[in-house]
């Protein structure tokens, strides 16, 4: 794809007048200087937390002098139980990954490929989990599945057959894990099979596969990539989950090294070098699956999208489709429907299962002064930091789609190095630098909202620069050439066009930030609870009945204002054409 | 003769006036100080407070009730990781935290590494005895009994444990059972298994921690954890638990029944601690002060939580601590010897404490 001339300077055809010359290198010199600003602010956000983190591994301090060593590597090393969180991390994370990666791709398929009921509804449906916190889901998921007293239990007890779930096993936690993060994996695979050109698949089929070998052989080959894509988010997903591993997994002492970097952090006295080389461990893992990743497509060509105007060839079901549409939406009772209904009897219940309700738990949503100052903090830092992330990615993606300045490529690198990162090691860097840092925003909001924006401003930049390629130059300089300045042609050209991936974009960050726990974990502090952290606190100290409710405010907040955005914006949409 | 008595009475007068001015005065002094320190308080405005995570709610719910203009914040949690935090932020010269309001073990090891400022109640005299350890070096706030806990109806006829001996010998059904926590993180854990380390000796009470490892007791990531899980009858017999985490199960009328061991229950308190930096003293002073103040000891016991006044009685439906039968507990001993005592829980129980 061409690129827009945009009035940046470097790119521009240098005048001949002398005096012009000299106010362009002044803005050239200008727009270098802004450039490194940025730069700056993108490396403190992004990179300065990871090289913390990695330089944390390998310093202590002897006689309050920093030394280089390796003791916390050798005792990680040394020590079994972390080989063990090691191996249960990968084990489960490959576990989710693939049941993920399964379901993600069946559901896409069977939504964007075939002729199934509701299939607009059921797609919007599925994409739901995403917007439920894991911590939520694995809460919601203790009491169907816990032993003894969990729903299907008790069911399977009344019916006489004994009891047959125990979620806290490797597979209740494989289990919980996947079916929250399939629908990242269905979306990624939906998007690639509509792009697809279906003559690949009349070809098959005119030499003579049928449906079922022609789905085998070409439809999942093509868009090959894409379930990898899916795959490798959901891994590096599931490595750096906290929630969900210590709500189920520490019960059976099935340890990840996200629960270990937690446990470590709650012992006396700690080990700071350790809790980093923990962190060092998830981050090697996530470089390898995306290592992985890039060696199997290597030298691969899955060009789909071509000039010729198409639609995905729908496959006719006959009443099998309703079947198909049944298995769907067991799917969402079993994540969604099923759960909040749980969450929502435990939340007016004055004990589990005690079946005496009350208004008691709902009620102190709003008269606990906790709940008040702890809402005001996530309602503050999510609004910021999701604001700040849409608008720094979409500089990025305009720097980096529409110019030719020189570093764009660095300034690519810099922002989507931490996407790879799990959120719990990332934010052990960030605190790691800021407490080193003489002057610190340590203590403040600030140094949440910074974490936030430099773990995920490369889901920003992503969303937007899919946005920015789809759109061709030639508005942006019809703009120009019609006397418009760059930024007059950003503000009323581009902007406009790209609005509603900057809108699905600040979406998805907001969704991320308000019920982000293991980001937030390391960073708080008394003044900066956070929703989320109230949760956890609640959790831990057995207020089940008031985690319920809770969770149903972080609902409210995730899916609600989801709800709420994207129906004003589809209304303006409607209005506007 | 006459004479003689009107001048005795005139002197016993004199002298009844001048203890009186002089009682008042010190009244008056005690006032003035106590509005200072709340006009210094107030000025500051600000107070965080690290600690327990069931009582300090309970404590800052009340102060903020009566000293509106003091906007205060909290960091709860298990003893150690709030202990790690206050000393990482101490360490890199950013203190945050005003006051320190947990278990005792991790006051006494900031009292030791010299992070916490001297505190001496003015109200000392109307404490009762368990508030003043020995050495008189810090102030505990409230206190805790640590006792058997148990569902009765998931439970139904299965025995119930009447002393913690009962462990070493466990009956085949409490397989599946019990729930326990880890000494390594929870301070309450590590006073009840130093206790029974001090009380019935590493080889004894060895054996009642092999009894968990034979019952294939789970281990739990907090108190409150395993309280929800009492409560649910998930895990219907606790190892033990603390009074704090069981009351508010009570309080809503679940069916758990608390039992004190025939050897003894555990005492552990939450003590006072005040940073020696810390960004609000005044307001961390009043919290201190308040902490113990008549108002909120009742307001302690009305919350299931053990008052540490005297003429405070325990809460209701809890065993009197003052009558029952305890465990006598070095902690300052025990915190020496910390590492051999959670290894020899590890040994015996097969967990892992880290």
């Amino acid at each position: 794809m061409s690129k827009a001339n945009v009035n940046i300077p470097d790119e521009i055809g240098v005048p001949e007048r002398s005096n012009v010359r000299r106010f362009l290198s002044r803005r050239a010199l200008t727009g270098r200087l802004w450039l490194t600003v940025f730069y700056l602010v993108l490396v403190i956000f992004a990179v300065m937390p990871i090289a913390s983190l990695v330089i944390r591994g390998f310093v202590d301090t002897e006689d309050s002098r920093v030394v280089l060593t390796l003791n916390a590597v050798s005792a990680v090393l040394a020590e079994p139980s972390y080989w063990a969180a090691m191996w249960n991390t990968v084990v489960i994370s490959i576990g989710a990954m693939l049941l993920a990666t399964v379901i993600g791709v069946i559901l896409a398929w069977c939504l964007v490929r075939t002729n199934v009921p509701w299939a607009r509804l059921l797609e919007q449906l599925a994409t739901l989990p995403i917007f439920i916190p894991p911590f939520i889901g694995a809460f919601a998921w203790v009491l169907i599945g816990a032993p003894r007293v969990g729903l299907l239990n008790l069911t399977f007890r009344g019916l006489g057959a004994g009891e047959l779930v125990d979620i806290y096993t490797y597979l209740g936690i494989i289990w919980t894990t996947a079916i929250y993060i399939a629908p990242y994996v269905m979306m990624i695979v939906a998007a690639a099979l509509r792009n697809m050109d279906p003559s690949l698949e009349e070809a098959a089929q005119i030499s003579g596969l049928n449906r079922v070998r022609t789905m085998l052989l070409i439809t999942l080959p093509v868009v090959a990539p894409s379930i990898l894509s899916g795959a490798v988010l959901s891994f590096v997903i599931c490595i750096g989950l906290f929630g969900t591993p210590v709500l189920l997994g520490m019960t059976k002492e099935i340890y990840m090294v996200t629960t270990r970097i937690y446990t470590e952090l709650q012992h006396f006295p700690p080990n700071f070098g350790i809790v980093a080389v923990l962190a060092i461990y998830l981050m090697v893992l996530s470089v390898i699956a995306n290592f992985l990743q890039g060696w199997a497509l290597k030298g691969r060509s899955f060009v789909t999208v071509t000039g010729k105007g198409f639609r995905p060839r729908i496959i006719t079901l006959a009443s099998s489709r309703y079947l198909v549409a049944a298995v769907i939406w067991l799917y969402l009772v079993l994540t969604v429907i099923g759960p909040v209904i749980i969450i929502t009897a435990a939340a007016f219940s004055t004990f589990t299962w005690s079946g005496t309700f009350t208004w008691a738990n709902v009620t102190f949503l709003w008269t606990s002064e906790d709940v008040r100052s702890t809402l005001w903090n996530s309602v503050v830092i999510t609004i910021i930091a999701a604001t700040a992330t849409t608008v720094l990615g979409f500089v990025v993606s305009w720097i980096t789609v529409r110019t030719r300045m020189a570093g764009r490529e660095i300034l690519q690198f810099v922002v989507l190095l931490p996407m790879s990162i799990p959120s719990l090691a990332f934010a052990l860097g960030v605190s790691f630098f800021w407490l080193w840092m003489p002057w610190s925003v340590y203590g403040t909001i600030w140094i949440i909202i910074i974490g936030l924006i430099g773990r995920y401003v490369s889901y920003a930049v992503r969303a937007v620069t899919s946005s920015l390629m789809q759109i061709h130059p030639e508005l942006e300089e019809s703009a120009r050439v019609s006397g418009f300045g760059w930024l007059s042609t950003v503000g009323r050209i581009t902007l406009p066009l790209v609005l509603p991936a900057i809108i699905s974009s600040w979406v998805m960050v907001y969704s991320i930030y308000i019920s982000e726990l293991s980001m937030v974990l390391p960073l708080y502090t008394a003044n900066t609870r956070t929703l989320s952290i109230l949760s956890f606190d609640t959790w831990a100290v057995g207020e089940f009945s008031q985690v319920a409710s809770l969770s149903l405010l972080q609902l409210v907040l995730g899916a609600g204002v989801m709800w709420l955005v994207t129906t004003f914006t589809r209304q303006r949409h409607a209005a506007a054409v | 003769m006459d004479h003689n008595k009107s001048r005795r009475r005139l002197m016993s007068l004199a002298a009844a006036a001048l203890t009186l001015s002089i009682g008042l005065a010190g009244v008056g002094t005690a006032h003035a100080a106590e509005d200072a320190l709340i006009a210094a308080a107030e000025k500051e405005a600000e107070l965080a407070v690290y600690g327990d995570p069931f009582v300090v709610p309970i404590l800052l719910k009340n102060f903020s009730a009566k000293y509106p203009k003091i906007r205060v914040t909290s960091a709860t949690g298990d003893g150690w990781q709030i202990y790690n935090r206050f000393v990482s932020e101490n360490s890199s010269g950013r203190p945050l935290m005003d006051v320190m309001y947990q278990a005792e073990d991790t006051v006494i090891t900031a009292q030791q590494a010299g992070f916490l400022a001297d505190f001496k109640p003015t109200e000392s005299a109307n404490l009762s005895k368990l508030a003043i350890p020995a050495g008189g070096s810090y102030v505990r706030g409230n206190g805790n009994l640590i006792l058997f806990a148990f569902n009765r109806e998931a439970l139904g006829t299965v025995a119930k444990p009447a002393d913690w001996t009962d462990f070493a010998n466990p009956p085949a059904d409490w397989e599946g059972l019990i729930a326990t926590t880890n000494p390594g993180s929870s301070s309450a854990t590590f006073a009840t298994i130093a206790s029974i380390y001090q009380k019935f000796g590493p080889e004894k009470g060895g054996a009642i921690l092999q009894g968990l490892r034979k019952t294939k007791a789970e281990l739990n990531p907090s108190m409150g954890v395993m309280a929800t899980k009492l409560q649910t009858g998930e895990r219907p017999l606790d190892f033990f638990n603390i009074t704090t985490a069981v009351s508010g199960v009570l309080a809503k009328g679940a069916p758990v029944d608390l039992l004190v061991p025939a050897s003894g229950a555990v005492a552990q308190f939450n003590a006072i601690g005040i940073n020696k930096n810390a960004p609000h003293p005044n307001a961390a002073r009043l919290l201190a002060e308040f902490a113990l103040s008549q108002e909120m000891q009742t307001a302690f016991a009305e919350a299931g939580v053990y008052p540490m006044r005297v003429g405070i009685a325990s809460p209701k439906g809890l065993p009197d601590i003052n009558s029952t039968k305890l465990i006598e507990l070095d902690l300052a001993a025990a915190l020496k010897q910390r590492d051999e005592i959670l290894n020899w829980w590890s040994d015996n129980t097969g967990f892992k404490y880290r």
